[in-house]
């Protein structure tokens, strides 16, 4: 707490964005040949001018160029850096061809962050987040993480930066910090983890709707009287599909959960993957539009997505 | 308060004023920005440093049948005023009616949505080239700040403008010497260079991609700027206006602290904060 002005002002609590900071700060005092780039938005990863020129030689601001921003962090890959690229998640829209070309086809090993990737960040039709997850899902070799928790985040950081085999896009929660024991390594590609084993439903809450997710198995206990199943996809472009064979076993119906659009996101796919089977699936996220200046709670309610809304589709459905 | 803006319903009544009054109206805008940003949020450093280019914009040229494109238009709240959108920011419960962009839903002024940077020269030669192909006649008027002249859609605009267009463009470089944080790029040692020689250098970026060139190095003086849109008012062929602004004009921390203050969160308890950390 600081007093100004004889009033409280409560000083920012630990977001995801400090944790940025925190964690490229460090990168590069560790390991030379780790090296952030951004196109011109250090700030809203927490950069500060002092910190920046801290950072020497392993800090570069690219200009206004996101698409420069991209193959110039393959080329440092492709020569064994290892580039961290961070914007807005509206921002890198523009970079898709980039992405696809010069890192995804050449498979070379780029980390691709993104702030600001939810719903529940910028609102301006300009600005909307929404969009990266679906878009940028669907380009071969990509591994698109969707972390869940601070740990989750930082393993996943951590272990996007270092491996060599991969191009990455990390999609920086949207919500407050949570705070969880997660794995530290990634490698085994498109594994989902089972965090609660249950029956009947089993809830696919993706990335900052794990809280969510969580919320949704605790009222399904309460108010249904049995205990579902809840998963933490963590890759939001892959499917796992030993996990997914195995729900038929003891559920039928699956809850997909992703703060992006639908049209070509996350629970399509397992949609998609349980078409020809007696599951059901029935995918929550938002709508193919160009929202603006919308209320996001309101949104929610809107796209029937609280947890009472769907606890009601539940019933319903089972 | 606002005794000038308050008589500005549209460009029209902008034209009916004398040079002292054109003066007061940009402290009145001064003041409406601040009331808006320092409640609502929004971008502050761009429009506290083009209240006199936007000013002379309007009073020169004729919007809507001359075209306006602003380079993300986070720049766009003068125009906003002086185009009828006063009340979203001198009356509070008015602030949610006018988006932080311009937006075509809200007015005949604004032609497109926009909120990502370097894409107006491209936008703009589309509208010449309808123009020319319709035979129609009127200005088409770009602006841009240095930080979005290093994105790539920037370049290849500039570029094309330079060989393919044959007509009336005017590309105003709002050179204020800073992106959100400082500028990075090749272009910027062209732009220092341009700014110390008023725009005499031989070594000149724009005129290398073809494009006629004028040098304004006062940006935030009315009159100033009046007579330089004059000048290039009803040109034949492509042509860059390079003026030199001060971002945050007119407010001290803004101007010290331009990355700071480029944009600003609403609410008092945001703004305090805001001044702690500087
Ligand atoms: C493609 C894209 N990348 C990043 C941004 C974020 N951004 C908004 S304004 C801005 C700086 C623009 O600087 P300049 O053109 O000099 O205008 P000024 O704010 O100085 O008037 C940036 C980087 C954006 N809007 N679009």
């Amino acid at each position: 707490m600081a007093l100004v002005y004889g009033w409280h002002v409560e000083l920012p609590a630990e977001t995801y964005t400090s944790l940025t900071t925190e964690y490229i700060l460090n990168k590069s005092k560790q390991d030379k040949d780790f090296v952030f780039i951004t196109p011109a938005m250090p700030n809203i990863l927490g950069l500060s001018p002092d910190w920046r020129k801290g950072m020497g030689p392993q800090y570069v601001d690219t200009g206004i160029t996101e698409e420069h921003a991209i193959a110039f962090a393959s080329g440092v890959a492709k020569a064994g850096g290892k580039p961290l690229v961070g914007t807005a998640a509206t921002f890198i829209q523009r970079t898709y061809d980039q992405v696809s070309q010069d890192v995804c086809i050449n498979n070379t090993p780029i980390t691709i962050l993104l702030n600001y990737a939810s719903f529940d960040s910028l609102t301006d039709v300009t600005h909307l987040g929404i969009f990266a997850l679906s878009a940028f899902s669907n380009i071969p070799n990509l591994i698109v993480l969707a972390p869940t928790c601070k740990q989750e985040y930082l393993n996943m950081l951590d272990w996007s930066v270092d491996q060599t085999d991969h191009p990455v896009m990390i999609l920086i929660p949207g919500n407050a910090v949570t705070s969880r024991e997660t794995d530290k390594d990634f490698s085994k590609l498109n594994t989902y983890k089972v965090e609660q084993s249950g029956e009947k439903v089993a809830i696919l809450a993706l990335g900052d709707f794990y809280q969510k997710g969580e919320e949704l198995a605790k009222q399904i206990e309460v108010q249904l009287g049995f205990k579902p199943t809840l998963i933490n996809p963590r890759f939001a472009n892959g499917l796992d599909k030993n996990t997914l064979k195995d729900l038929q076993k003891k559920h039928n119906l699956v809850i997909t959960m992703e703060d992006g659009i639908l049209d070509g996101g996350f629970g399509q796919k397992v949609a998609t993957f349980y078409a020809l089977t007696d599951m059901k699936v029935k995918t929550y996220g938002l709508k193919r539009e160009f929202y603006d200046r919308y209320n996001p709670g309101e949104l929610l309610k809107e796209l029937g997505m609280t947890t009472k809304q769907i606890l009601n589709d539940i019933q319903k459905l089972i | 308060m606002y005794d000038i803006l308050k008589t500005i319903n549209n460009p029209q009544d902008v034209k009916k004023l004398n040079t002292e009054q054109l003066n007061i109206l940009a402290e009145d805008i001064r003041e409406a920005l601040f009331n808006r940003l320092t409640k609502f949020g929004g971008h502050f450093g761009p429009n506290f440093g083009i209240v006199e280019t936007e000013i002379a914009m309007h009073y020169v040229f004729d919007s809507p049948k001359d075209k306006f494109v602003f380079d993300v238009s986070h720049q766009s709240y003068p125009h906003k005023m002086l185009t009828g959108r006063k009340a979203g920011y001198i009356e509070d419960e008015h602030f949610i009616e006018d988006s932080g962009y311009t937006n075509p839903d809200e007015s005949e002024h604004d032609l497109f949505n926009v909120g990502h940077t370097s894409t107006s020269v491209s936008l703009a030669t589309g509208l010449v080239k309808a123009r020319d192909l319709k035979g129609e006649k009127y200005n088409v008027v770009a602006l841009i700040g240095d930080g979005s002249l290093s994105g790539g859609e920037a370049l290849e605009g500039l570029d094309f403008a330079g060989s393919e267009i044959h007509s009336n463009l005017i590309i105003i470089v709002n050179d204020n010497q800073q992106s959100i944080a400082e500028v990075h790029g090749g272009i910027y040692k062209n732009l220092d260079k341009l700014r110390a020689t008023k725009g005499t250098d031989p070594c000149n970026f724009f005129k290398t991609l073809g494009l006629d060139y004028i040098y304004e190095e006062n940006g935030n003086d009315i009159q100033a700027m009046i007579k330089v849109f004059e000048r290039v008012k009803n040109i034949d062929h492509p042509v860059v206006v390079h003026i030199n602004t001060q971002k945050g004009k007119g407010y001290k921390l803004a101007e010290e602290n331009r990355e700071a203050w480029h944009w600003c969160m609403g609410g008092m308890w945001n703004f305090l904060q805001k001044l702690i950390l500087l």
